[in-house]
């Protein structure tokens, strides 16, 4: 799945990259870093990410990844997680955590003054987090509301369905990536330690630092802090089950009078981030529906119809295959479904136009470094680069795939990507199913 | 009282920010019609970002179109002479450009980043959409129903309609009232002709500010900025100032938002004045931030922490201009906490108008502010956006720099009186968003 | 004795229900200038009232503008070809008559009422004050203060900042939330010519109804009037409509008055339909008088008679045109009874929505509206008032006639359809005026010793 980046992590080679200042190194350990060096401000962020996320949640325990990552840095075997805070406050330093289902991340960001404080920190978080019971509680409660809150939101309602119809029950992709309200309330911290035993360690992690560094300098720091964590035995990746998607249309309808819209999704079994027509299927879904204005579903479905605000498509880009979808919401389901089918079918058929294909290609390449011009962006396209094996070269490499799809790579993935006479469809809002202009269609019960 | 440690902060903010550096590298003029003009020389990328803003929103809006210049903002994309009917985001997508418009109560602001070699577009496009925009019924009947969607999308938004609910109560003259998107049956009455005139009053040279960050060397832009904008006509602006309009609270409000929703809300806010209060205005961040920023603040240990009664607060004064509000947002353990969080809050309030607040605590409340402004200013396209909003806000792009320096002089006296004078029970609206009451009938 | 009485009454309104319309002694035309002219001949008394009123007011109002309708109402009085400066109530006076004008949210209006043989006065002097008005500086500066200190009064009037708190809270989007008076701060920022200015835009024929009531000859009348309104000119009206755009309540809200008071007071509203949907604004109507109006009513029964929570209370409907507010006026006993209070008028609330109204109740309550109708008509000036405001209000003078039987159908299945649909604890705002916790000083000082470049 990862040879390149087994490869790497084996050799221990060194990247430089010419003209963008991006490193990548290894230290004796495992532990991959990758530095950004970037002088405009006197701040420097600094991720330490695990190659481990929600889909690797043990079974009925999810948001144990996302926990894990958010408290990494609430108390160590050094520190309590008041004194940490009280360090990190007093000196105005920021911190953030995340996870997706592929990776989960903890990170600092500080003035440069205090750089050593910071890496300091999360160093010993990395090594040596305690994961105390009350923050446990306090984390967990607050990931619970937040996930709860969630449930307000007519798109998550649809969302969770779309998922749970699509890939059946058993699938990663059907929990949430912070946790389900279902599960949250069985972890104990004890789940949050032996997740952090086993997937926060150097041959499975690695640390980004983007900021105001020399690289020399910064790894010279880095090897005392991180140099003598040991390292550990490799991360077992189970086998997910695929899933069965039966031919022609499904739909479920969800009705709830009090709506004044409905919120639709639709769509079929996509893509992973590692088969090779990923960027081809990306540019094919853009010109399809990357924006609710400037793509054919934006003009068919709101510049023309005025039918909704938002409108648009796209496929999961993930370890595991995801979904293709496409969502809307609107007053008139019926009308609006039917553009999109259209203009699914359309794209299946006949592929974009040459002109598309070129306004796709100029959109990515252009506007790609348009996405790492912020601190949070190089850290975002520098993770992205590194769990999925494209590499520390990935910044400049990308133009250049893009550069080099045509029209017959975008209809060929619209061909083998976009199935309009499979599809399932979900609609939550205040009209009822024989509203919705579904007749050829097997409805699933509510 | 003032030790070492401060000073080393003093000089630190000094060094950290640079905005002394960022100063020297920003060029200022105003073209004949009324047009100003910023350029701001960043070259760590190859990128420049252009923004145009416009002093039009809703608070400018009477009733009965509240909205429209949201509206407006969704017509600009429309039709010009410089691109394509609904052509706009494709020809800056083929140039591998990004851009957007956003709307607020106080500006209507759009921008384009372009790599350096073609950024000339975006003041093309930008001049055109200044004084060139085309309003057709056939594009303007399906936009409207597009907003009318928009605004259904909040309208089943819980925290959205909480938030509406709770600013509408709060004032009750001040225009700040009013949904940026407007109501929905004002939306639904706007006319193309109305828009039209809205767009002639507004997007005027005389009533906007072009910052061009980035890239550049400012000799060629000031050349390129009069070939594209020169020739624009400025127009009278018409004056709108409410500042002093709201009547004094006189007693505390509330307001439920009955929802669908599995996690209750709870909005708490005071009155505090607006930007022409030079020390209100900067106390309100300081003692936002003693309240509510970051896990030491005095609400997080008592609320999360301590008592458990919240998962979440959050502080901080949402004043842009005009008098406004401090906000606490609250998010509670179940409904049943809320009356003793209000206790809390009443009681930690009370504590700060009574109490001066330790130099230790307030040193760290201001070295987190610095360093939030520090971080801010990471690309030229954030620095860009503050220039922009600060001339909207203030006028002058270099408030920026002295509303810093104020923030630095507030003390524990400054904190004292604020809370004294502001932070008053009758200064006070509650916003709860809670699940459907199940009343027996 | 009472009950007698009411027996009386009832059978009094049904026989002769018919004689209850006015139509038949009306008179109504519209001249070229769009002016709405309504006669109503009433010779009971040798007396004559006209009314003049303008569909403008509150409601009409820009923010930034509020209160200037009433501001125009005040200027309209100064000087005009038809009377010496400052001289209109003496003028006025030395021929007997009396007059008043009055701005309130949908419109202002003015009457003069004279003796039957000099009334023709007042036609000169309205005509003069729809086109002929004159605004100095030297009348409009001085008028300001008197605004403002009239607007003082009332934001000193604990009751007055209540009720102005109370609408501003229960409305969100229609202008019926902004004091009829205005924002001070619009007060202050009036300017002669923007006076001046909404004067031209509303007092116009084309936006105004003359209503000549009382002891005259229609075909003699028609003269008069002919000579004094038809050289004016009509113009275009603008439009303001907002009769939809309050978004719909999804929570109850509260606000808090709290000043020097000696007697708490308490406003119950809830959400209530406007004209155009007949059936639940005349349901409104009987809701309101079932809870509370007149000493047998329910909340009068249980606050006053059984509880003495409260000293007083009295429930009415309190829409226009536009959706409104049924409200229910409390005085409490004391300010801790409030929340008993509350309890319940939430409880007879829900009552209403749960159990049928029993005939007889609502036949005291139909009663009671239609007496009210009777005493209504009594008096041909306070005819004059109730057409000029329901033409106002309605577009039609006739709706007046038709309320009574509109009211008279409501059923107890009207009642409880009503109070189930629109008394709901989510539909509803709550006012509470409160002693002062301390009395500090009005206003926080705004320091202003840095203004933005």
């Amino acid at each position: 799945m990862k040879p390149l980046l087994t490869l790497l992590a084996a050799c221990g080679i060194l990247f430089a990259v010419p003209s963008l200042p991006v490193y990548r190194d290894s230290l004796e350990n495992g532990l991959v870093v990758l530095t950004y060096e970037d002088h405009s401000v006197p701040a420097v962020s600094m991720r330490l990410v695990s190659r481990s996320g929600a889909t690797l949640d043990p079974g009925g325990r999810s948001g144990t990844a996302n926990l894990t990552a958010r408290l990494l840095l609430d108390g160590t075997a050094f520190r309590s997680a008041e004194e940490i805070t009280e360090t990190i406050e007093f000196l105005g330093i920021r911190r953030n955590a995340g996870s997706g289902y592929d990776f989960s991340y903890s990170e600092l960001m500080t003035l440069s003054e205090y750089l050593d404080t910071a890496l300091t920190l999360l160093a010993e978080a990395a090594r040596s987090a305690s994961f105390p019971e009350s923050e446990f509680e306090r984390e967990r409660a607050l990931t619970l509301t937040r996930a709860r809150r969630d449930w307000d939101r007519p798109n998550t309602v649809v969302e969770a369905d779309f998922d749970r119809l699509l890939f059946g029950d058993q699938h990663p992709y059907t929990r949430d990536e912070c946790g389900d309200t279902a599960d949250l309330p069985g972890l104990t911290p004890d789940d949050v330690r032996s997740f952090h035993a086993a997937h926060w360690h150097p041959g499975n992690c690695f640390l980004i630092i983007v900021g105001a560094v020399e690289r020399e300098d910064l790894l010279g720091r880095v090897r005392s802090l991180f140099g003598d964590w040991p390292a550990s035995a490799r991360v077992e990746r189970p086998t997910v089950p695929g899933f069965d998607f039966p031919p022609g249309i499904r739909a479920r309808a969800i009705t709830r009078p009090e709506m004044s819209q409905s919120y639709v999704i639709m769509g079929h079994p996509g893509l992973s981030v590692f088969d090779t027509d990923l960027q081809a299927a990306r540019l094919m879904s853009f010109v399809l529906g990357g924006s609710a204005i400037a793509s054919r579903l934006g003009e068919s479905v709101r510049v023309e119809g005025g039918l909704a605000y938002d409108v648009r498509c796209w496929f999961d880009r993930l370890a595991l295959p995801g979904a293709f979808r496409a969502t809307v919401q609107t007053a008139d389901p019926a009308e609006a479904i039917r553009r999109i089918r259209y203009e699914i079918r359309r794209m299946h058929e006949s592929g974009p136009t040459e002109r598309e294909t070129e306004t796709a290609r100029n959109y990515f390449t252009g506007s790609f470094p348009l996405g790492y011009s912020s601190t949070s962006g190089k850290l975002r396209e520098l993770t992205f680069a590194e769990a999925y094996g494209f590499g520390p070269g990935w910044l400049e490499e990308f133009p250049r795939v893009i550069g080099e799809l045509t029209r017959e790579d975008l209809a060929a993935a619209a061909r083998t990507r976009l199935c309009p006479d499979d599809m399932l469809i979900v609609v939550v809002g205040p009209l009822t199913r024989d509203r919705l202009g579904l007749d050829d269609t097997a409805w699933l019960e509510e | 009282m003032k030790g070492p440690k401060r000073a080393a902060l003093l000089l630190l903010c000094v060094q950290a920010l640079g905005w002394a550096g960022i100063a020297e590298r920003i060029t200022d003029y105003e073209l004949a019609n009324g047009l100003r003009v910023i350029i701001y020389v960043d070259s760590s990328a190859p990128v420049v970002a252009t923004h145009v803003w416009y002093r039009v929103g809703s608070y400018y809006e009477p009733v009965g179109r509240t909205g429209i210049s949201h509206m407006t903002e969704h017509m600009v994309f429309k039709r010009s002479p410089a691109w394509p009917p609904d052509g706009f985001s494709q020809l800056v997508q083929e140039h591998g450009g990004q851009s957007n418009g956003f709307t607020s109560t106080w500006y209507s602001g759009y921008f384009e980043v372009f790599a350096a070699d073609r950024w000339e577009l975006a003041l093309k496009l930008e001049a055109a959409r200044m004084h060139a925009c085309i309003f057709l019924d056939e594009d303007f009947i399906p936009e409207r129903e597009v907003v009318s969607e928009e605004w259904r999308l909040s309208d089943n938004q819980p925290t959205r309609r909480l938030w509406t609910d709770f600013f509408a109560t709060a004032f009750q003259a001040n225009p700040q009232r009013n949904p940026t998107i407007g109501w929905s049956d004002d939306i639904r009455n706007y006319t193309r002709s109305a828009v039209e005139e809205w767009y002639r009053t507004w997007y005027n040279p005389a009533n906007a500010v072009l910052v061009i960050a980035g890239d550049v060397r400012p000799d060629k832009v000031r050349t390129l900025v009069a070939k594209h904008f020169g020739r624009l006509r400025g127009k009278p602006v018409p004056k709108v100032d409410f500042y002093d309009i709201e009547p004094d609270q006189r007693g505390a409000r509330r307001v439920e938002v009955r929802m669908r929703t599995s996690a209750p809300a709870l909005l708490i806010g005071y009155r505090m004045p607006g930007r022409r209060d030079t020390v209100g205005y900067n106390a309100a961040a300081v003692t936002a931030a003693v309240l509510g920023d970051g896990r030491l603040s005095r609400l997080h240990r008592r609320l999360v922490v301590e008592t458990r009664l919240a998962t979440s607060v959050n502080v901080w004064p949402t004043a842009q201009r005009d008098p406004g509000l401090l906000m606490l947002m609250i998010t509670p353990n179940n409904e049943e906490s809320i009356p003793a969080i209000e206790r809390v809050v009443t009681e930690e309030i009370a504590r700060l108008a009574e109490e001066p607040v330790e130099e230790r605590e307030l040193e760290r409340v201001r070295n987190g502010l610095v360093a939030n402004e520090v971080f801010a200013r990471d690309n030229a396209g954030r620095v860009a956006y503050l220039i922009a909003s600060y001339w909207a806000l203030t006028d002058d792009w270099r408030e920026f720099d002295r509303e810093l320096e104020r923030t630095r002089r507030i003390g524990t006296d400054e904190v004292m009186a604020f809370a004294r004078d502001w932070l008053r029970p009758e200064f006070q609206t509650v916003g709860a968003l809670l699940p459907p009451q199940t009343e027996a009938r | 004795m009472k009950r007698a009485f009411f027996l009386l009454l009832c059978s009094l309104l049904f026989a002769h229900g018919a004689s209850l319309s006015i139509e038949s002694r009306i008179t109504d035309y519209e001249l070229a200038n769009g002016l709405r002219v309504v006669i109503y001949v009433d010779s009971s008394a040798p007396v004559v009232a006209t009314h003049v009123w303008y569909r403008v007011g509150g409601y009409h109002e820009p923010i930034g503008k509020t209160g200037i309708s009433h501001m125009t109402e005040h200027m309209s009085f100064k000087q005009s070809p038809a009377w010496e400066p400052d001289d209109f109530h003496g003028l006025i006076r030395r021929h007997g008559g009396r007059s008043s004008g009055f701005t309130s949210t949908w419109y202002t209006g003015y009457f003069a009422v004279f003796a039957a043989d000099r009334w023709e006065l007042a036609l000169e002097l309205e005509a003069a004050r729809m086109h002929g008005c004159v605004f100095t500086n030297e009348d409009f500066l001085p008028e300001k203060e008197v605004v403002t200190e009239e607007w003082r009064l009332r934001d000193n009037r604990a009751t007055s900042r209540l009720w102005t708190d109370f609408d501003a809270a229960a409305f969100q989007a229609n202008p019926q939330r902004n004091p009829v008076i205005g924002w001070p701060d619009d007060i202050r920022n009036y300017t002669r010519s923007a006076v001046e200015e909404w004067y031209r835009t509303w007092y116009n024929p084309a936006n105004a109804i003359l209503v000549i009531a009382g002891d005259v000859r229609p075909d003699k009348v028609k003269p008069l009037v002919a000579r004094h309104f038809d050289r004016l000119k009509g113009r275009p009206v603008p439009v303001a409509d907002f009769y939809d755009i309050e978004p719909d309540q999804r929570g109850e809200r509260r606000v808090e008055v709290r000043m020097r008071t000696t007697a708490p007071s308490l406003l119950v509203g809830y959400r209530m339909p406007g004209r155009r949907d007949t059936t639940d604004y005349h349901a409104a109507a009987v809701a309101a008088a079932v809870l509370g109006q007149g000493r047998l009513s329910r909340l009068h029964r249980r606050l006053v008679v059984e509880t003495g929570l409260a000293t007083s209370v009295s429930s009415w409907p309190r829409a226009q045109s536009d959706p409104g507010l049924l409200v229910i006026s409390v005085t409490p006993a004391d300010a801790e009874s409030i929340p008993a209070i509350e309890q319940l008028i939430a409880d007879e609330v829900a009552r209403l929505g749960r159990e049928p109204v029993a005939e007889r109740e609502l036949e005291r309550v139909r009663n009671a509206l239609a007496a009210d109708a009777v005493f209504d008509r009594d008096d041909a000036h306070r005819v004059g008032r109730l057409i000029a405001m329901y033409w106002t209000t309605t577009g039609d003078w006739r709706e007046y006639d038709r309320e009574l039987e509109r009211t008279r159908g409501i059923g107890a299945n009207e009642v409880m359809a009503f109070a189930r649909n629109w008394l709901r604890p989510e539909f509803r705002t709550i006012g509470t005026l409160l002693p002062a916790r301390d009395l500090l000083p009005r206003t926080v000082e705004r320091s202003k010793d840095e203004t933005d470049g």
